[in-house]
């Protein structure tokens, strides 16, 4: 396990309690720090308030606000917080409205942990950039 | 708008939900039939319309309460990943900007006795030993 994983705080966002738990689990198996997690983007934007976490990892389809709103608020109110966007659904469309959203990144589910990892690992990088 | 045409998805032949769980799709061209079940819902929106409904099959398991809060969840979950891969890799769908809903489970079961056709798919999810049929309806028509 890479030590300086702890050092990046994240925050999981879906509303599937099975995949927010898988999710966390494959994140602190691999050492990351999660410091909260949510169903709704409403409860996400709040822990994200608090918290302060450098990566939001958020599912596309919740009720009300979908994960790109939430990406989209995420990337106007917290611009020092990067997202991953997850989804079942991978269309060219669908990835780009994401990225146009402001993800810093998109993996489809189901999730491979090593992708995970490779994604945390490389906004990790960017985080120790912008210190 | 004003539908073009139904339309047919195609299947996908094994999905890795989880390391220790798999959702197959079945070639068994036996009548279906089920009363024990419970189903989800997605609805979709955008360039189509229409719905799909995925039944799990429980015909004569009985499952503990621990093995229930196990198995909902997952049944869900992997309806939303095999819907969210068909939409996104059949050759037409995939070209259309479609919404899917949140999944609405319904633990109300329905008597099931259909012959198969176009539109029905049949999946086995395997896990823990178990394997459980899922029948899936689909009824998606384009819009033009």
């Amino acid at each position: 396990m890479n030590e300086n994983h702890a050092e990046l705080n994240v925050v999981v966002v879906d509303d599937s309690d099975f995949s927010r738990t898988l999710i966390i689990k494959m994140l602190r198996d691999a050492g990351f720090n999660v410091v909260g997690d949510a169903a709704n983007a409403t409860h996400a934007l709040q822990i994200i308030s608090d918290k302060k976490p450098h990566v939001v990892i958020t599912d596309i389809v919740m009720p009300e606000i979908s994960g790109i709103e939430l990406t989209e608020n995420i990337n106007k109110n917290f611009n020092d917080v990067f997202v991953i966007v997850i989804s079942s659904l991978s269309q060219e469309h669908v990835v780009l409205e994401a990225i146009g959203a402001g993800a810093a990144d998109f993996l489809s589910k189901p999730i491979n942990q090593q992708q995970l990892i490779d994604s945390m690992e490389k906004i990790m990088v960017q985080v120790k950039k912008n210190l | 708008m004003e539908v073009s045409h139904e339309m047919s998805v195609k299947n996908i032949k094994e999905i890795k939900i989880l390391s220790n769980v798999r959702l197959i799709y079945s070639g068994d061209l036996n009548p279906i039939y089920s009363k024990e079940n419970l189903h989800v819902k997605f609805v979709l929106s955008g360039q189509v319309r229409g719905g799909i409904i995925c039944y799990l099959c429980l015909d004569g398991l009985e499952l503990s309460p621990v093995e229930k809060n196990f198995i909902y969840p997952l049944f869900t979950e992997s309806m939303n990943i095999l819907i969210g891969k068909q939409i996104s890799t059949d050759p037409e769908l995939g070209t259309l900007k479609i919404k899917v809903s949140p999944p609405k489970l319904s633990m109300i079961s329905k008597e099931i006795n259909s012959t198969l056709k176009s539109t029905i798919q049949k999946y086995d999810l395997e896990f823990d030993g178990y394997i459980c049929p899922v029948i899936i309806e689909y009824s998606i028509e384009a819009l033009n």
